[in-house]
């Protein structure tokens, strides 16, 4: 399932998927799977991407 | 041992140390080692089993040809260099085509300058044994056979990192 939430936060902040992914410490293929919903990101990543995002993991990644 | 085993061991040798020094140029942090995030591990690690089954049916095969009695044009140590270079290759392109290939810390157009350099070192020895004509010589190729390989695995690596490239491009848009 795509993470729309995701890809609006990301772009409320005027990121590009480059710009989180170095955020992150992670390539921008990956950043693009998470959004697509084509791979489950560990925990670590998505408090990085939290992080980077200013958001919790409730409003990015609880369903 | 024959008089091309100290060469070879040579060449290996100074081969590493060129890849040690290939690698701090061509990453951006001039690290020796390439970081791939947690996505990139995963699939290497798929990318891996389907190289290492590879490796394992041609050997098998290799192992089934052998009790047949079926000679091969090529010396055995060629043959089993040709299935890893062949594991190596499925390795490559399955990482290529899940983004499991250039880490984080790759500059990509170092790389291919690496890519064009290695592919040119190895079509040198190419041009000479197909000059003299001993490619293949009393019915058995020489070891010159494995620059042959070692270049049309490095064609097939770029054209496949060239429709990647074209179908992500494909993607974007």
């Amino acid at each position: 399932m795509k993470n729309l939430r995701l890809k609006s936060a990301r772009a409320a902040k005027d990121l590009s998927q480059d710009d989180l992914a170095r955020l992150c410490g992670v390539s921008r293929q990956t950043i693009s799977a998470i959004e697509k919903g084509d791979y489950n990101p560990t925990i670590k990543l998505c408090l990085a991407i939290c992080k980077a995002l200013d958001k919790t993991l409730d409003e990015l990644f609880w369903e | 041992m024959n008089t091309v085993s100290p060469w070879l061991a040579i060449g290996i040798m100074v081969g590493l140390v060129l890849c040690v020094i290939f690698a701090r140029l061509a990453n951006k942090d001039h690290k020796t080692k390439t970081e791939y995030d947690e996505r990139q591990k995963a699939i290497r690690g798929r990318g891996y089993m389907f190289g290492f089954y590879t490796l394992l049916i041609f050997e098998a095969v290799i192992v089934i040809l052998g009790m047949s009695g079926v000679e091969l044009p090529v010396d055995a140590y060629l043959v089993h260099f040709a299935g890893i270079l062949i594991g190596l290759l499925v390795f490559v392109c399955y990482c290529i085509w899940n983004d499991g290939y250039w880490g984080i810390n790759n500059d990509r157009k170092r790389y291919a300058i690496i890519f064009a350099v290695a592919a040119l070192l190895n079509a040198i020895p190419i041009v000479g044994v197909i000059r003299d004509g001993t490619l293949y010589k009393d019915g058995k190729f020489s070891i010159q056979i494995l620059n042959v390989m070692v270049l049309a695995m490095l064609i097939i690596v770029i054209l496949v990192l060239a429709v990647k490239g074209l179908v992500d491009r494909r993607a974007e848009d």
